[in-house]
């Protein structure tokens, strides 16, 4: 059967909680969403006077509305190391989304690590390593020892610079993309000159899409 | 329950010399529930609306409905096959908020493929499968009616499983 959250209502964003633009974490794209947080022991009201969106909530609300949000769109997550309430929602007024949200960038906030809600739990904490049959954690130092080490054989046991052959992520901007590919551009393009990489989901170092389109990275 | 008054975990020292923390003079408050005040209950309450009787419907043409007020629209549908969550003689009776999750606008039902498509931006979600998005924007499977059919054939929905759009509360 299909997926339902079985959820009927949500916290309604209170008039003074913390308001923050900001950048959808995944594509290059970059769309605009608003974040809003509070206190974990505060809510909003249905009155107009009462929630962030200035508008009576105890009424059904219109298509392209800017003031309702999906259990998506919710979350309680730490910030400065307190539980709040948080809620990403499209931003209307920016000029590159104008409100729209796709289903992954729309889904943020439920994305997000919450002990309480039990979302997204399984971080990736250690170096993983493909050994006796399964991906294991292992130290840095291991990890790093055993690319230098691999990488150095290919080329001085195997035959050359021709037999290094990088499978790397560049997934472009957003979750920490600059700084990741930073590294990987130093390291392989900046320091080694490779000659053969590719990114790991596509056959070589390409875009993900085809001819004249735009936005992916 | 009350405060304990027992001198377990003082501590052997203070016991010895007989300070009396907790036993005199604290008055033991037992926390009444105030009376006239309910209990605000957990989970919403649904109304029970009857919306059709089964008699009404023709298989595959939906009926339109609202459920559980008048602002939120949405269709039942007989649809010929038996399907998980059906209900009816032939548990093929399934109902469906036709307002998109994603933008709010209105669902339209194709009868050839049993899917509700919006016109916005081009979601759609598959009636024989509960809601499930085949493909779209919106970030849920389309909100689906808890339906019963009494003895007469009444067709009553009792609930919503996902947040209806436009609205922070399925019941306003």
């Amino acid at each position: 059967m299909a997926y339902k959250r079985q959820i009927d209502q949500l916290p309604i964003v209170p008039k003074d909680a913390k308001e923050f633009n900001v950048t959808c974490h995944y594509c290059i794209v970059g769309c605009g969403y608003k974040a809003y947080t509070w206190p974990t022991n505060k809510q909003g009201g249905t009155a107009p006077d009462q929630n962030k969106f200035g508008v009576d909530l105890g009424k059904q609300q219109p298509a392209e509305t800017a003031a309702w949000y999906s259990p998506a769109m919710y979350n309680i997550v730490k910030q400065n190391g307190e539980d709040v309430h948080i809620v990403i929602k499209p931003d209307k007024d920016c000029v590159v989304n104008s409100g729209l949200g796709s289903v992954r960038g729309a889904r943020m906030a439920e994305m997000s690590y919450s002990r309480q809600r039990n979302t997204q739990l399984q971080r990736l904490t250690d170096p993983m390593v493909w050994r006796y049959g399964q991906m294991q954690p292992t130290s840095w130092d291991d990890a790093l020892d055993l690319v230098a080490r691999i990488t150095v054989g290919a080329i001085t046991q195997q035959g050359g610079e021709d037999n290094l052959v990088v499978s790397a992520f560049d997934h472009g901007g957003a979750g920490g993309g600059y700084e990741n590919t930073w590294g990987t551009g130093k390291l392989y393009f900046g320091a080694m000159k490779v000659k053969n990489i590719r990114i790991h989901n596509r056959p070589a170092y390409n875009s993900e899409v085809h001819a004249t389109r735009a936005w992916a990275s | 329950m009350k405060r304990c008054k027992l001198m377990v975990d003082v501590g052997r020292r203070q016991f010895l010399s007989g300070a009396s923390m907790a036993a005199a003079g604290v008055a033991a408050a037992t926390v009444a529930i105030p009376q006239g005040k309910a209990a605000s209950p957990a989970r919403l309450s649904y109304p029970s609306n009857r919306l059709a009787n089964v008699s009404e419907l023709k298989a595959n043409e939906p009926l339109n409905v609202s459920y559980p007020d008048n602002d939120a629209p949405g269709v039942l549908l007989k649809l010929g096959k038996r399907v998980a969550n059906g209900v009816g003689p032939e548990r093929d009776i399934v109902g469906f908020s036709t307002t998109c999750p994603h933008k709010g606008f209105p669902l339209s039902y194709n009868k050839s493929d049993r899917t509700l498509n919006c016109p916005g931006h081009y979601s759609r979600f598959d009636c024989e499968a509960g809601g499930q998005q085949i493909w779209g924007q919106a970030t849920q499977n389309l909100p689906q009616y808890v339906l019963r059919v009494d003895a007469n054939g009444d067709i009553y929905a009792e609930g919503v499983d996902e947040l209806l759009y436009g609205r922070l509360s399925n019941v306003l």
